[in-house]
């Protein structure tokens, strides 16, 4: 089973494909609740338990130290960390 | 509805206890700050009116404007120097209403540079006297205002609600050392008059909610009432159903929930209010309080799955805790989706 259920990825993807398509109305939206819906799935994967605040998502996923990670969901993190900046 | 703010941003130092809402309205004002009475003393003498006769006091309805306050002193520093109608309503609303310029700074720099509220002050409304004119003077005159909205507002919020306030052309964000109640969150929804000139123009509904429910708190009070007489909320919300109905849709797709029940939980909450909102405004109902708004657009949709969708979008968004009556698991979404799917019907064609 994928880390992220593969409709969500589908936006995480098509957002960075063409970003101006995601700037207003329902796409917007859209993108937005893919990226907490693909944080909390990645959390509750990696981390085996689910963030219940928007708030403990975004540090747990920001502030855990590299060491702390598995290798294998290094680079994962470190590039829902980019698109969450960007 | 989402409001579609340059910036909403919350604010997350203020400590302040309520100590719930008095029974009456006594002739003074009663509160106390603890470790800071020395301010309580020079603040007091300020008031020259009873509380009663303080214009805009809603006098029909004393139990819901007389709370007592109990600050601590970290709260103290932000009354020094405010003007008293500023306590009144930090009184009225809550303390985090306290914005802007203490008094005797705003009094130094007045001379100086007139005040952003000045141009309006000098022609109340006289230059708003339709609706074209309304935009033109938001775009020419780029006045301030800061209003109160929501559950405060309508004067039904609870203890854990947030405190909703809409600042127009305020550019600088909410100074950071002020303390935010200790059960309640301030989101600052902010519009620069510009935006808040083509919402205006273009009929928004936010700012029907604005007008209507809102209570303004700083700005020039006639100019307010013009643009609000002057006013008219779009008849159609076509395009924001459709919005919020696929939105709805994509939620409902798939498995998004799984490693993720309590953030699907808010987004489907979200998604479902504001297709609510815009259904009911669609036909002239105009409502704004989410369960109304949910159980009046959906009569079929159940009281358990309206109570799960508040209490997960009230735990994502703002740390609320899940009442331990329920627990809240891939079962409940399956519950809620199951009971979405046969509430709302998303082939409605809006009449």
């Amino acid at each position: 089973m994928p880390i992220v259920d593969e409709d969500t990825l589908k936006t995480l993807r098509n957002a960075v494909e063409s970003p101006s398509d995601y700037s207003s109305g329902e796409e917007r939206n859209e993108l937005r609740a893919a990226l907490d819906l693909a944080a909390s799935q990645i959390t509750a994967h990696v981390f085996h338990f689910e963030m219940k605040t928007r708030m403990m998502l975004r540090r747990k996923l920001n502030k855990t130290p590299a060491n702390d990670i598995p290798e294998e969901y290094k680079e994962l993190i470190s590039i829902h960390q980019q698109i969450a900046r960007d | 509805m989402e409001p579609r703010g340059r910036e909403r941003h919350r604010w997350a130092n203020r400590e302040v206890e309520w100590a719930g809402a008095r029974d009456s309205i006594s002739i003074e004002l009663h509160w106390s700050f603890s470790g800071s009475t020395d301010r309580t003393a020079m603040l007091t003498p300020t008031l020259e009116k009873p509380f009663s006769t303080i214009p805009g006091v809603d006098d029909d309805k004393p139990k819901q404007i007389a709370p007592r306050l109990i600050c601590n002193s970290a709260f103290s520093p932000p009354f020094d120097g405010y003007h008293p109608r500023s306590i009144y309503h930090c009184v009225r609303f809550e303390p985090s209403i306290l914005l802007g310029m203490p008094r005797s700074q705003r009094d130094s720099t007045t001379a100086a540079k007139l005040s952003p509220h000045r141009p309006a002050q000098s022609k109340p409304n006289g230059m708003i006297k339709n609706r074209r004119s309304a935009v033109q003077y938001l775009r020419s005159e780029k006045p301030k205002f800061v209003i109160l909205i929501g559950s405060s507002a309508r004067k039904s919020r609870k203890l854990d609600s947030d405190i909703d306030i809409v600042r127009i052309e305020y550019h600088k964000a909410v100074p950071s050392n002020l303390k935010k109640p200790k059960q309640a969150e301030v989101s600052y929804i902010d519009y620069d008059a510009n935006k808040f000139s083509e919402l205006y123009r273009d009929g928004s509904l936010f700012l029907y909610h604005i007008f209507t429910e809102g209570e303004l708190l700083r700005g020039n009070r006639s100019s307010w009432n013009a643009l609000k007489r002057h006013f008219r909320v779009s008849t159609d919300f076509r395009k924001e159903i459709i919005e919020n109905r696929k939105f709805l849709r994509w939620l409902q797709r798939g498995e998004k929930f799984r490693g993720a029940t309590i953030p699907y939980l808010a987004y489907t909450f979200r998604a479902l209010k504001n297709l609510a909102i815009f259904l009911l405004a669609q036909n002239r109902d105009f409502v704004f309080e989410k369960r109304t708004a949910l159980q009046r657009a959906f009569p079929r949709l159940d009281q358990k799955t309206i109570t799960v969708l508040i209490d997960a979008n009230n735990i994502f968004e703002r740390g609320s805790k899940l009442p331990s009556s329920y627990d809240v698991g891939p079962n409940t979404v399956m519950y809620v989706r199951k009971e979405i799917a046969d509430a709302v019907p998303y082939s409605q064609t809006c009449r």
